[in-house]
């Protein structure tokens, strides 16, 4: 397949075009619109790359719809921000709660069972961390983006189960 | 099939609808999947990851096709997703099956060197790794492991030796193997 001189110069300042214009959308909506902070952040996201790749690919049918689309997503992502923020309610729709998966030498069996995370995959988080056993981790927790975080206890002082302020009641 | 290169208002308007109710839609499907469902433990978790994104993007951007399809497309893969990760949690076999094992690269000073041609890993990337966790020296280390996503992890010496590498025993056969002869050989 062949591209004209005029469709190639028109494809440049599609994409040039393009590429200024979301620049723009995402500065004007803030940093926290491409934060991954949740499991839809980071989907978002790449929704917005596949938006950007497709408008600039089939510019000729869809320009105008690729930038629309664009600035909507933007849009409701910053709102959906903007209302988890003010209403808690919001919050916990959009937004599921870290959960307490190893804590103080024992695996909470039932929170791994409902996660469905397994062992090996904890054990990964360890190594991933640097360290090498669980005698040094006093808690691992799986963040609501969907990552593993892991605690030490040696160079902290010991952490009291209410100090995760944040864990799940239940 | 020509279409016309700008939108009138109509399709604006049919496109604001249809992107607000499909972003409800994917955001619910997901919070109904869980965390889990985008934990990055393997390499093909990340691919359903971006696929999710992908499928978002271009349901929205053909929506009068393809809306419907997305949609589907979607919930399809949360729910391969949900049960692949439940089936390997609850039954060993399924998690073989679905995971590599980790895989020792280098331990207690030695480079294995048929494994890192095995697993196309250049030891420039092995050094890599080390400087990524702050460590200076090679000495430093205690042992390499590549990982079932596709990450090297780096573990220290010293924090290896206090205590026994529980962490470890998930290794691939052959690791097992290799890191047994290295500790037989320490004590001859």
């Amino acid at each position: 397949m062949t591209i004209s001189l005029i469709d190639a110069i028109k494809l440049i300042t599609i994409s040039t075009v393009s590429f200024i214009s979301i620049v723009l959308v995402l500065r004007a909506s803030g940093k926290r619109t491409l934060s991954k902070m949740n499991a839809f952040d980071f989907i978002v996201t790449v929704a917005l790359g596949s938006v950007l790749a497709t408008t600039i690919v089939n510019y000729k049918d869809s320009f105008w719809n690729g930038i629309l689309t664009f600035i909507m997503l933007v849009t409701l992502q910053h709102v959906a921000t903007w209302l988890s923020i003010r209403f808690k309610s919001v919050g916990s729709m959009i937004k599921s709660e870290p959960t307490l998966l190893y804590y103080a030498d024992t695996f909470q069996e039932k929170a791994m069972r409902r996660e469905r995370v397994d062992r090996s995959e904890l054990k990964q988080a360890i190594r991933k961390s640097g360290y090498v056993s669980f005698d040094k981790i006093s808690a691992i927790i799986l963040e609501s983006d969907g990552t593993l975080t892991v605690m030490s206890s040696s160079d902290k002082r010991e952490l009291d189960k209410k100090d995760f302020i944040f864990i799940n009641k239940k | 099939m020509e279409r016309a290169e700008r939108m009138d208002i109509k399709q604006m308007g049919e496109l604001l609808i249809i992107a607000f109710i499909s972003y409800i839609i994917v955001l619910f499907l997901l919070r109904l999947s869980g965390k889990r469902t985008l934990l990055k433990m393997n390499a093909f978790d990340f691919i359903i990851t971006v696929s999710l994104g992908a499928v978002f993007g271009n349901m929205l951007m053909n929506y009068e096709d393809s809306l419907m399809k997305g949609i589907y497309v979607i919930f399809l893969l949360l729910l391969f997703q949900f049960f692949s990760s439940l089936l390997s949690a609850r039954y060993a076999f399924f998690d073989t099956l679905l995971k590599a094992n980790p895989t020792l690269l280098f331990y207690e000073g030695k480079y294995y060197e048929s494994i890192l041609k095995k697993e196309r890993i250049p030891k420039s990337e092995v050094l890599q790794a080390m400087r990524e966790q702050g460590i200076g020296r090679v000495e430093e280390v205690g042992a390499v492991i590549l990982e079932t996503d596709g990450t090297i992890s780096v573990l220290h010496k010293e924090k290896s030796k206090k205590n026994d590498l529980d962490t470890l025993e998930d290794l691939d056969k052959e690791s097992k193997k290799r890191k047994k002869d290295s500790d037989d050989d320490q004590f001859d």
